[in-house]
């Protein structure tokens, strides 16, 4: 098999891995806090919940994402 | 109303001249090509934004820009758990199947995803399967997409003289189109629609699909953004706004009626949609307009909304008298499955729910929803064409970073402006799918600009178009590519292809159109069916098929006739069980999971039930 091929599956791999920890990250401290019927906290306006669970691991994703699509992705296999 | 009306309509046919002007470019400019790959891929010349835009475009379909808005004010916060599966959803769909669909496409000359897995799996029938699963699914998916799209526009412009008079003009000339149960209105904006979109579709192909979907692209990023900016300055900032919320209690929705003393005069009584009534000192907004004929009493019962917020209720009443030319009489009044009675719910999952006692989004379904995002964006066929039109993963990478910008100045601003619609337009929650046109209109007129609302609520427009668009051309070049072609008459001229091509584009256009003229019920569900139908049939076959050698032509058949089996099947227990186009979800999760499961399951075993594919696919797909 082609160099080319085995580097585009561990780049495969390499997505579905982040995507399992995002999922863990968010389903988990959502689970743990935002299903909660205590009072909610706001920051800026914004559920704490919402800040830690969704918009940290979402901006987390989307560095990482950036990093990955322009320094990690290989350009070879044409 | 009508100055937002008029806008609307200017903003309207501006949009269309310029997706008119461009397809009638994409025609001229490239007809020395090749027909079928110019027609149906672009020649495969797609750069950085407009791999990004059109990708972007085409997922956010019309459910963005009108479904998701209506649920984030119905539910408040915890839509951002429900979309938060699109922190990956760029990286997934581009990144898992996109470097190894474009070289492979490449490689092997294919230009449909049912030719990719013709050349895989050296099989015509399962070329055959695929393009019927995808044609049937499609033409189904495209049904309410043309409904909702009819439904923006008699939205966005019915409020528009021009347009009312226009569509009374077509029921006065042709009376036999507007179906019984149907309005001129709806038919006028109907037709506006598909007229627009198959004439592009049709002329322009693949390229003119792109770049009206680069245009489309930017117009709903910028409303999005815009309207952002103007519903935080309107509300006050997001502290207040969701201050505010933690004290808002589910209100209740009923119906109601109008009735006056004497017979109602020649023009008949009309009671606006919004209009706000106390009832032996309750609140209410209506959701529908109320109209009395000449010379009766009475008018329809009509839908409305009780606000039960108690500080909510003296905002709105305070200092105002609520005069009406007649006098409200309320049939019945439902109160929220869970929630009623209580306050903060609109802030944390599982939010509430006017008929689920476990609200909204409970954890099973959110585990679901994370899970169904990122699988049902990397399995749709429509995404795979767009991976097969570009060369060079140097623009794939650059796409992956556009869209992940993308998708974060999209998502999450859509997230904070609708919870603010919430305390800006309160008690429109019994027809929240009109939530995205009333806040262009408060938004824009709030801030003195009332013509803003014009460009505003392109944006919805937009999402359906870039949607439907990119569905008809996919069906038709699935026709002409892997039937016509392939199977029927594999000598046909560049010629005779081109004016087959353009033949199908119009036929499942009209198609779409008549279906749209008579909308089936259930029109979500059939989006959230039908879109996962085609992730199931088509996400394990193509993936493993890219990136298992082994895995071959038996593997991919099971693959897909297990995986839509269980999807289908779990469908249709919830059809028997509960009478709607529901599933069961056993221990939680969507049928999609299930299915996806089933269809890897039957993979794994199909492949071991024969040998590999040849030499020559190892070659093509692996060397």
């Amino acid at each position: 098999m082609a160099e080319g091929f085995r580097q585009a599956r561990r780049e495969a791999f390499h997505i579905l891995v982040l995507s399992g920890i995002c999922m863990i990250w968010t389903i988990g401290y959502c689970a743990l806090f935002a299903y909660s019927s205590e009072e909610v906290q706001l920051l800026w306006g914004i559920p704490h919940w919402v800040i830690f669970g969704v918009a940290l691991p979402w901006l987390t994703a989307t560095v990482y994402s950036l990093w990955f699509a322009l320094f990690h992705m290989r350009e070879k296999e044409t | 109303m009508t100055d937002g009306g008029n806008s609307s309509l200017i903003a309207f046919i501006c949009y269309t001249a310029v997706v008119l002007s461009l397809a009638v470019i994409s025609n001229y400019a490239f007809k020395k090509r090749s027909f079928l790959s110019e027609y149906f891929l672009g020649s495969r010349g797609l750069g950085v934004i407009a791999l990004a835009l059109t990708f972007g475009a085409t997922s956010a379909s019309a459910g963005s820009f009108a479904g998701f808005p209506s649920l984030i004010y119905a539910h408040g916060w915890s839509l951002a758990l429900w979309i938060a599966s699109y922190m990956v959803f760029p990286i997934c769909s581009m990144g898992i199947l996109g470097k190894r669909l474009s070289i492979v496409s490449q490689r092997t000359g294919a230009i449909t995803v049912p030719d990719i897995l013709r050349i895989r799996f050296e099989s015509r029938t399962i070329a055959l399967i695929s393009t019927s699963l995808l044609a049937i699914l499609l033409c189904v998916y495209l049904v309410p997409q043309f409904t909702l799209a009819a439904l923006i526009m008699q939205q966005l412009l019915g409020s528009s003289p021009i347009y009312q008079d226009l569509a009374l003009h077509l029921q006065s000339v042709v009376p036999n189109l507007i179906p019984e149960n149907s309005n001129p209105e709806y038919v006028f904006g109907l037709l506006l629609f598909a007229i627009l979109v198959v004439v592009y579709t049709t002329f322009g192909g693949f390229r003119a699909v792109v770049w009206t979907d680069i245009l489309q692209g930017f117009v709903m990023v910028i409303g999005v953004l815009l309207m952002l900016v103007f519903a935080l300055i309107e509300v006050g900032g997001l502290p207040k706004a969701s201050s505010e919320m933690s004290s808002m209690q589910p209100p209740r929705l009923g119906t109601a009626s109008f009735i006056v003393n004497s017979p109602a005069p020649a023009e008949g009584i009309r009671i606006e949609s919004e209009t706000w009534f106390t009832e032996e000192g309750k609140l209410f907004r209506t959701n529908e307009a109320a109209y009395i004929p000449e010379g009766t009493h009475e008018s329809d019962p009509i839908k409305v909304t009780q606000i039960m917020t108690p500080s909510e209720i003296q905002r709105i009443t305070s200092g105002r008298t609520f005069a009406l030319p007649a006098s409200p009489k309320i049939h019945e009044l439902t109160a929220y499955a869970r929630g009623d009675g209580q306050s903060g719910l609109y802030l944390h999952p599982p939010g509430p729910s006017p008929s689920d006692p476990n609200g909204f989004l409970p954890l099973g379904l959110a585990v679901s929803f994370f899970a169904f995002w990122a699988l049902a964006g990397t399995g749709q066929p429509g995404n795979m064409v767009r991976l097969m039109a570009f060369t060079g993963t140097r623009t794939l990478r650059r796409a992956i970073a556009s869209l992940v910008i993308y998708f974060l100045m999209i998502y999450i601003p859509l997230i904070i402006i609708f919870c603010c619609a919430r305390i800006l337009a309160p008690g429109l929650d019994h027809t929240p799918d009109r939530i995205m046109p009333v806040m262009a209109y408060i938004l824009s007129n709030g801030a003195g600009i009332p013509w803003m609302a014009g460009i505003l609520i392109a944006a919805p427009f937009a999402a359906a178009m870039s949607t439907v668009d990119s569905f008809i051309l996919m069906i038709s070049s699935s026709v002409v590519r892997d039937v016509y072609q392939q199977s029927i008459h594999p000598t046909a001229s560049q010629r005779t292809l081109k004016w087959i091509s353009y033949g199908t584009t119009l036929l499942i256009g009209v198609v779409a159109t008549i279906g749209a003229l008579y909308p089936p019920q259930f029109l979500q569900y059939i989006i959230v069916f039908t879109g996962g139908g085609l992730a199931v049939a088509f996400l394990a076959p193509v993936a493993l098929g890219l990136y298992w050698p082994r895995f071959n032509t038996s593997g991919a058949m099971m693959s897909m006739t297990l995986g839509i089996a269980v999807y289908a099947l779990l469908y249709l227990i919830g059809f028997i069980l509960l009478g709607e186009i529901t599933p069961v979800r056993p221990m939680g999760l969507d049928p999609l999971i299930w299915g996806f499961l089933a269809s890897l399951i039957g993979g794994w075993i199909g492949t071991y039930l024969r040998g590999p594919n040849s030499e020559g696919v190892m070659e093509k797909f692996f060397a």
